[in-house]
């Protein structure tokens, strides 16, 4: 482990995005979206991942995910440079930020969706994942995974207008100097990492059996929004989380428990100390493919913030 | 080049499909009826291992419950369809669906609620009306978690079958499907096994039946049963 250095530790963030195993077999383009943001010359950082749903009554959900994770970037970011963050979330993490990331969602794919309309476009062939990409690593194994499987299918009429066609989870992560905070709606997992190296949910797991899940697009979604807030005050240091985690369902459905997914983070935890930071996003891409390939077949995206351990 | 050795996390599997033939073994099967619903469920497997092969991170699990004058295990315990194999069925006795409900749900009741097993595939056949207590199977049923949440189906072998109890087995009318002859037996029991293709993929909030892609009945499909 590098140490040494007595401020505030910054922090630092990677994330990676990856076809799935299934889809590359079913020639299906990624669902999942990743949002990073690097933190490198602020007092924060966030990340952000999304789901879409991908069934056959939300064909637009990979457009869906990269609006989440988009309109969650612009609020997350927002808030963080304001001059008071802990206090604007601690204010509106229970209500009026969830009802804003709902709003914002909804009009975000129904602008979309008029696009579609004006344009007499079907659907756009999104990048995998709505990737934002100077936001992920170059050697990021996705970015041309999609282009493998470009012969479009005919395209049936444009569906009627409605959220559904769009439906998407959220999972977001922002830290400071003062707190971290946790968003989730959902399935997907938001894991801490203690000092000692120890991995916990910083969010209770959903409880839906199967592929059922909680989406933006339902009527008042944002009651569903899940928050947490932890003050780094230094009032209870062993219980203030020296590294964060989220990911899409598919990374925790490749365990066969629940702590195999958690080892999952702790591991990341302790080769982001031995290694680095740049270690974990030369291999973050490789890892989460190999574990689709041997475990849930699903599309997964995966982001991290950690103290910044540099000297 | 990946490390397999500082691949994080704990030991890793597939996603686990549970599917079960719930098959009606009364007397008025005898004949025709159970001969064709044993063709058809032997025709089924090598599509289902097909499936299996196309999508290796779906394990799927496959049971059979028989039914007339009680309710047992035809194939019990989760055989890998790759393992799996069909010992025909004889008819005779009465209809206890009930008791068969139950078994099933004892089963289901087993088995981890945890996220990441699909929703299990019941797929019920039947020519005729429950003798016992249909109701109190359903709720044993219904009261599982998994037995919520499982894509139920239903198929009507003949003109005698009770396709108001099936309505209330499967909670949806689009998936009581009547077979009114031998060649839509086989037809529905066929589809019924291809449900695991979507209920296999990884799709969350996915509705896994398609019922647009439910056999349609044509004028060749006179009724003969």
């Amino acid at each position: 482990m590098k140490s040494g250095s007595t401020d505030p530790a910054k922090w630092v963030s990677a994330g990676a995005v990856v076809q799935g195993a299934t889809h590359i077999r079913q020639n299906k383009i990624c669902q999942d979206a990743l949002y990073v943001h690097k933190g490198e010359d602020k007092p924060f950082a966030f990340v952000c991942v999304a789901d879409g749903h991908g069934s056959e009554r939300c064909p637009f959900s990979d457009e869906g995910a990269a609006a989440a994770v988009r309109v969650t970037a612009e609020i997350l970011s927002e808030i963080l440079e304001s001059g008071d963050p802990k206090g604007t979330l601690t204010a509106q993490k229970d209500i009026r930020l969830p009802k804003l990331l709902e709003k914002e969602w909804k009009n975000a794919v129904k602008k979309i969706h008029e696009g579609k309309v004006n344009d007499g476009i079907h659907s756009e062939k999104a990048q995998p994942g709505g990737i934002q990409p100077d936001e992920v690593h170059p050697d990021g194994a996705n970015s041309d995974d999609a282009d493998d499987s470009d012969t479009p299918d005919p395209a049936p009429p444009l569906p009627p207008f409605s959220y559904e066609l769009y439906g998407s989870t959220l999972l977001a992560l922002a830290a400071t100097l003062d707190f971290v905070f946790a968003l989730q709606l959902g399935d997907g997992d938001a894991v801490a990492i203690d000092p000692d190296g120890s991995a916990r949910w910083l969010l209770p797991p959903s409880e839906h059996a199967g592929n059922e899940t909680e989406s933006l697009c339902m009527d008042d979604s944002w009651k569903y929004i899940r928050t947490q807030l932890i003050p780094l005050d230094g009032s209870a240091p062993d219980n203030e989380p020296t590294m964060l985690l989220i990911s899409t369902d598919g990374y925790a459905n490749s365990f066969v428990t629940g702590a195999g997914f958690l080892k999952a983070g702790a591991d990341i935890y302790r080769l982001w100390r031995e290694n680095g930071c740049g270690y974990i996003e030369e291999n973050l891409s490789g890892w989460l493919t190999h574990t689709s390939a041997n475990g849930s077949g699903d599309d997964i995206a995966a982001a991290i913030i950690a103290k910044d351990m540099r000297l | 080049m990946m490390s397999e050795r500082n691949l994080p996390g704990g030991e890793m599997s597939s996603r686990k499909l549970d599917f079960f033939w719930i098959a009606d073994c009364s007397g008025s099967m005898d004949g025709e009826k159970i001969q064709t619903l044993n063709y058809a469920i032997r025709q089924t497997i090598p599509d289902m291992r097909k499936e299996a092969d196309a999508n290796p991170n779906a394990d799927i699990l496959v049971r059979a419950v028989k039914f007339s004058d009680g309710a047992a295990w035809h194939v019990a315990g989760a055989t890998p369809i790759e393992q799996f194999n069909w010992t025909d069925l004889s008819a005779g006795g009465v209809t206890a669906m009930g008791m068969a409900l139950e078994l099933v749900a004892g089963e289901l009741r087993q088995l981890p609620s945890d996220t990441k097993r699909l929703p299990p595939v019941l797929v019920l056949l039947t020519d005729g009306q429950p003798t016992d207590d249909f109701k109190g199977g359903l709720d044993a049923l219904m009261s599982t978690p998994w037995g919520k949440k499982a894509v139920r189906i239903a198929i009507a072998i003949g003109k005698d079958a009770d396709t108001s109890v099936l309505e209330q087995f499967t909670g949806n009318n689009e998936l009581v499907l009547e077979a009114k002859n031998p060649q839509l037996l086989v037809k529905f029991i066929k589809w019924a096994s291809t449900v695991v293709k979507n209920v296999s993929a990884p799709m969350a909030g996915a509705d896994p039946v398609d019922t647009s892609a439910i056999p349609v009945v044509t004028t060749d499909d006179d009724e003969i049963w």
